[in-house]
């Protein structure tokens, strides 16, 4: 670097008769090849980049155009493909004409129109649907799944033209009814009656899920003894475990009245209604009319004769 | 941020054209970054006689500047000579205007604005005016400001030259679309980077001798107080050796250099020198003496012509150059030159070595000139800092590109 050192007194010319007021027009400057090249290439150079840069928008804005154009396409190209086949998959016992019969064929329909919401939605009105998903998969299926809901108990009810009919009941308390269920499979199930209202009314029907536990544990621990049960009573239970004297009565085959304790541990209550039935088969096997399984610590056994004993 | 400007050292000689691009950042350091130079045409004697070829000159050794550092010049400073150049030195003078005589800066003031009224004619242009010490009631002071006296003088040594020559040069670096931030006379520019503070101080006559001129400053106590051109320079030597010894410019500039000294001695008479000393078809022998009595005659005319001016104006006061004669240029490597201007001028003398604190391959006599000019576009020749120049976007991004493509 050179230094800084400043001259001793200024030497700076100015004023109208210095050299700085010689600047003549721009006309008067003296040109060369060089000079012109200095003065366009960098001009050049700018107008280059500019091109270019006008260039890549060009082509990103064809680039993103052809794209747009593409996804149009596919879209409407798929929008007018038929809906070819139906694939309708249940956990449960619904069939492929039941289907039919609920959403009408959609075969032959082009796949974009149909309105797979609407179709989940009327699925899923339907109390045997607990839950319902539509897809379309391209290029011309329809996929309906269907998780339906597991009958627990059979419910005869009478409607206002005095015609009984047979509901069944979900674990969850819903009364629906029942399509495709084969006879054999509803005749597993034990008949309800429900606990009614003052007003004789019975829905909604609680305690649904207190009669599911005490009818799976008996199909654990005894499945013979569960297709004995013919009637499950809820009379004397509205669901409320809390209430004194809550009791589920099951009619049976072989005991015309068993009473469960609602509040009570059904697994102690079970292994007792065993050991007596067990106990009285080896005894002479007598008749016997009542066991109540509710008692605070003991069973008490009524016999068709009459004769009552406890355990 | 820092702000940066590339300044493009620009001397047009009458030989050759060299360029220097030194980067000014935050107006406070100076980085070379490159340099250039080539043979010069349609200059004579330092002055442009052809603009056409002149410009076409400047113009390529600028781009080829330009494109070896892959930056852009923003301003340039142009070193001026010739023999249109002229001096002269006035004295500018007050009555201190305070009833107490303290001097103020508006006396200052009046008495510099009084040194520079002189007129021109409409065919000069002023190129500097040389501020000199400030005289009160006759006793020199740097400073006069809040002393004490009834009278204020100061001197202004004023660099003048022919405004169509000034003009021309102007033309030429404008033609490639630059601006000139300043002109600075080639023996100024010189004198800055080889002289330390102590050495103008105590007095120092530089002499630059370049292809067709020889410019030369004198300093006393820290003052420029002469400048002058001689239109004389290292390209008549040669000339003079062409037609003393009846040989091509050519082989006389090889003679010149190889066997040439600046002074005849009597042994001289018996030495012969070969042209090329290579014995191929065309090397001949030439007497010594013939040689360096064409060189010594010459040379001894250009320093006889500076001791003459010196002398005219009762400068040549040994006491007060007491740091003698600095020769620089081209032809500040013939040998003996040192010696001869010694004997002429009575004083010490040696050739100047270059500034030191440059690249090697500019420690060298023939850029002490450009050099120069970058040391001004460095520290300025007034006291009023340059605008940094706000280009426009175009200018810019044009700089921006060529900075980076070139």
């Amino acid at each position: 670097m050179i230094g800084r050192d400043r001259q001793k007194g200024d030497t700076f010319a100015s004023g109208a008769q210095s050299w700085r007021a010689l600047a003549g027009p721009r006309s008067s400057r003296v040109g060369s090849s060089a000079a012109r090249k200095r003065r366009w290439i960098p001009l050049l150079k700018l107008f280059g980049v500019l091109l270019l840069l006008l260039s890549i928008a060009g082509l990103l804005y064809q680039l993103v155009k052809m794209l747009d154009r593409d996804a149009r396409q596919a879209v409407a190209s798929v929008a007018v493909n038929p809906v070819e086949r139906t694939l309708f998959y249940t956990d449960g016992v619904l069939t492929d004409d039941w289907l039919q019969n609920i959403i009408g064929p959609q075969e032959g329909m082009p796949i974009m129109e149909i309105d797979i919401f609407a179709l989940k939605a009327k699925l899923e009105k339907i109390p045997q649907v607990k839950a319902a998903s539509v897809e379309r998969v391209f290029p011309g299926d329809l996929s309906i799944k269907i998780t339906e809901r597991k009958p627990l108990l059979r419910l005869l009810t009478q409607g206002s033209d005095g015609k009984r009919r047979l509901r069944l009941v979900a674990r969850d308390g819903l009364v629906y009814r029942g399509f495709e269920y084969s006879k054999s499979e509803l005749k597993r199930l034990p008949y309800l009656l429900p606990y009614q209202n003052p007003d004789k009314s019975y829905l909604p029907i609680l305690g649904v899920d207190q009669v599911a536990e005490l009818l799976d544990l008996a199909g654990n621990m005894r499945p013979e003894l569960l297709e004995t049960w013919q009637v499950v009573s809820l009379q004397y239970f509205n669901g409320k475990t809390g209430l004194p004297g809550q009791v589920i009565e099951v009619r049976s085959s072989l005991v015309p009245k068993i009473v469960f304790g609602a509040s009570k541990d059904f697994a102690l209550q079970m292994d007792r209604l065993i050991y007596i039935l067990d106990y009285f088969k080896k005894n002479g096997d007598p008749s016997l009319k009542r066991v109540d399984l509710s008692l605070r610590g003991a069973a008490a056994v009524q016999l068709s004769s009459g004769r009552a004993q406890f355990f | 941020m820092s702000q940066s400007k590339v300044v493009g050292a620009v001397e047009i000689g009458t030989s050759k054209i060299s360029i220097l691009m030194g980067e000014i950042t935050d107006g406070s350091e100076l980085n070379i970054i490159g340099h250039t130079s080539c043979s010069s045409k349609g200059v004579k004697k330092g002055v442009i006689t052809d603009l056409k070829a002149a410009s076409n000159c400047v113009h390529a050794a600028i781009m080829t500047a330009e494109e070896n550092t892959r930056i852009r010049i923003d301003e340039v400073y142009l070193a001026q000579t010739g023999s249109h150049l002229q001096g002269d030195f006035n004295v500018g003078t007050t009555t201190v205007s305070a009833s107490d005589s303290v001097i103020r800066a508006a006396d200052i003031e009046e008495a510099k604005k009084d040194a520079k009224r002189r007129r021109l004619e409409d065919s000069r242009t002023y190129i500097h005016h040389i501020q000199n010490p400030f005289r009160i009631d006759g006793q020199v002071f740097d400073n006069p400001l809040s002393k004490q006296g009834k009278r204020l003088e100061v001197g202004y040594w004023s660099v003048h030259g022919s405004s169509q020559v000034v003009s021309d040069s102007l033309r030429v670096i404008r033609g490639i679309d630059l601006d000139v931030g300043d002109i600075i006379i080639s023996s100024i520019a010189s004198g800055a980077v080889l002289l330390e503070e102590a050495e103008k101080e105590n007095g120092t006559l530089v002499i630059d001798i370049g292809g067709g001129t020889t410019d030369f400053v004198l300093y006393r106590k820290g003052y420029i107080v002469l400048t002058g051109v001689v239109p004389v320079g290292g390209d008549h030597i040669t000339n003079d050796l062409s037609i003393g010894l009846r040989i091509g410019r050519k082989s006389a500039e090889e003679i010149k250099l190889k066997s040439g000294r600046a002074y005849y001695e009597s042994e001289d008479r018996d030495k012969k020198t070969w042209l090329y000393g290579d014995l191929s078809i065309g090397d001949r022998e030439y007497s010594m003496a013939s040689i360096t009595k064409i060189i010594e005659a010459r040379v001894s005319e250009i320093f006889e012509i500076i001791k003459q001016t010196l002398t005219d104006r009762n400068l040549l006061t040994p006491g007060d150059i007491a740091s003698g004669v600095v020769i620089t240029g081209g032809t500040s490597l013939l040998k003996g030159i040192d010696a001869t201007a010694s004997s002429i001028f009575g004083l010490e003398a040696r050739s100047s070595v270059g500034p030191k604190n440059v690249a090697k391959e500019l420690q060298v006599p023939q850029y002490s000139t450009v050099l120069g000019l970058l040391h001004y576009a460095l520290t300025g020749q007034d006291s009023a800092p340059s605008k940094p120049k706000s280009g426009g976007l175009l200018r810019r991004l044009s700089s921006i590109l060529s900075r980076s493509n070139m």
